[in-house]
């Protein structure tokens, strides 16, 4: 009990696979969901369950918040500049090195929890992947079918067929 | 990615150019259906902020009734001609909402004389129709086509809401190009300010330039003097000069003299300065006429007067220090050759840029690609 006080109050997540996860209400206060909520109930010790995230996903988003935890909070007018940036920084950048489902899966939690500059890199990064590639390549990258009809194709193949340079 | 809810799709479209919009909204089904679904307002809202971020100069929303992605596709101008597809000078016409090259415009488009007398349209038909005028009225056939069959099809009571519905249309199609091409002018102007050096060098000409020495004043100005130990009374030897051109007179030697009984300089270095400087403008226009026809409508007599030449031939004259005048007079003729040659390369450069931009109608090239990106 000593130890605990001494370290601030914590409260704890339950992932959706029953894994629980005892972290330090600044830390979880990035997520706005949880922070709302924590105001909300008070000193609990009860978990929060978080049906929506596996424990995989879980503990890679409460890294980013460990790390991010002295940021100031994002203001909804500062939207523009945000967008404006597409530079993302290089601890964030080595942290969104994943596979691509797991990729999804932080930016699908970052979503349900209300973390914004988490879902902002997530996105930047997503579409990072998908800036300057042809149709083709951003099947090829996401691994989606093209489920066209041939003649859809050809409609939508003449629709954006321009004059190149030649 | 695919089973990526629609709200996070549209975050990633935040981050994306149109260009890679339109490449998106061909991977899948599902992704053509978010960028293209009809009277979605998040499918606007997306295009929208791709336009203002990726194209800011094109922040005028689009025409009444256009969507946010069929504008997009009109603004990208580097895509060149719509309907032949290799074109790359091309125009956009709103009135048509197609972008294309000269010749495309001249085969999908009919003359009103045409459609008048041949095809036998009513005139209460045409009003309600967009034309651009290019010499004369042009109709874009596949238009006139498509809505006379829409027209033909009303019953009688429908017929005047239409017609009203189509007119307001019209007129706010036709303020929109309005403003779009006022707004292209100031734009343009700014442009040239900032850019053109021809158009700075022309309308600076009569004064000296910036490194030159102290401006000469004008006529008009009394006070001041080339010679601030002058006094005030005496003509200064440009309005001698002037005098002399008017009138067509000879410079002589006594003539001049006579006029100059009174003053206390020098006589002959002043008479020297005056027929310096008219000899020195005679020379100037005839070589830069040889040189440059564009140069002679520029260069008038008094233009040349209150150019930069002046100030050093008269200081040096009248005050007697010959000695250096021939080495800076040669000086001022290597930096004006370097200026003409300057001027003349400018002018090759920026042919297309100034002077096809004020025959709008003719200009089918666009050439605002800039714009973009």
């Amino acid at each position: 009990m000593t130890s605990e006080s001494s370290e601030g109050k914590k409260v704890t997540l339950k992932s959706c696979d029953d894994v629980e996860f005892k972290v330090e209400i600044p830390v979880a206060s990035r997520s706005i969901l949880l922070k709302n909520m924590i105001e909300d109930v008070g000193e609990t010790d009860q978990s929060i369950p978080l049906p929506n995230v596996n424990e995989k996903v879980l503990k890679k988003v409460l890294e980013w918040c460990q790390h991010h935890v002295n940021d100031p909070q994002p203001t909804n007018d500062d939207d523009d500049s945000r967008r404006r940036n597409t530079e993302i920084d290089d601890w964030d950048q080595r942290f969104l090195n994943v596979e691509q489902d797991m990729l999804f899966e932080i930016i699908l939690a970052a979503n349900y929890l209300d973390i914004k500059p988490l879902l902002d890199i997530g996105c930047k990064t997503v579409a990072n992947m998908i800036k300057g590639k042809s149709p083709e390549e951003i099947r090829n990258t996401f691994n989606i079918v093209n489920d066209f009809t041939p003649e859809e194709e050809e409609q939508i193949r003449k629709e954006n067929e321009w004059a190149e340079d030649r | 990615m695919q089973f990526i809810p629609p709200e996070i799709f549209a975050k990633f479209c935040t981050f994306l150019s149109p260009n890679d919009l339109f490449n998106l909204s061909q991977v899948c089904r599902k992704f053509r259906g978010y960028l293209y679904a009809p009277n979605s307002f998040s499918t606007q809202q997306i295009w929208k902020i791709s336009r203002l971020q990726f194209m800011p100069k094109e922040d005028m929303p689009p025409p009444e009734g256009m969507s946010e992605e069929k504008y997009v596709r009109l603004l990208i101008t580097e895509r060149g001609c719509q309907i032949c597809k290799k074109t790359k000078e091309c125009k956009i016409y709103w009135e048509f909402e197609v972008r294309c090259c000269e010749k495309c415009f001249l085969k999908k488009t009919s003359s009103l004389f045409r459609l008048v007398s041949e095809i036998k349209y009513s005139y209460k038909f045409l009003s309600i129709m967009p034309c651009v005028r290019v010499h004369k009225l042009h109709y874009w056939k596949e238009q006139i086509d498509f809505v006379y069959s829409q027209y033909c099809g009303l019953s009688r009571e429908n017929l005047q809401t239409w017609l009203e519905y189509r007119k307001h249309m019209l007129d706010s199609l036709m303020k929109y190009v309005e403003q779009r091409e006022s707004k292209e002018a100031n734009f343009r102007h700014e442009f040239e300010v900032d850019h053109s050096n021809i158009l700075n060098f022309f309308s600076s000409l009569s004064q000296p330039l910036p490194s030159d020495p102290p401006s000469q004043p004008l006529p008009s100005d009394p006070p001041s003097h080339p010679l601030p130990s002058d006094p005030p009374s005496h003509p200064p030897p440009r309005k001698i000069a002037r005098r002399l051109k008017n009138n067509n007179e000879e410079i002589d030697n006594n003539k001049v003299d006579i006029l100059f009984k009174a003053i206390d300089v020098p006589l002959p270095l002043y008479v020297q300065s005056v027929k310096d400087i008219y000899a020195q403008y005679i020379l100037l226009s005839s070589k830069s006429r040889e040189s440059n026809p564009y140069y002679v409508s520029y260069l008038s007599f008094d233009s040349f007067l209150y150019s930069d030449y002046i100030p050093i031939i008269t200081f040096q004259s009248i005050r007697g220090e010959n000695e250096n005048k021939e080495e800076k007079k040669s000086d001022r003729n290597r930096k004006r050759k370097i200026r003409d040659d300057f001027i003349k390369s400018e002018k090759k450069k920026s042919k297309g840029k100034f002077y096809k931009f004020n025959v709008r109608e003719k200009n089918f090239k666009n050439k605002l690609s800039y714009k973009y990106g």
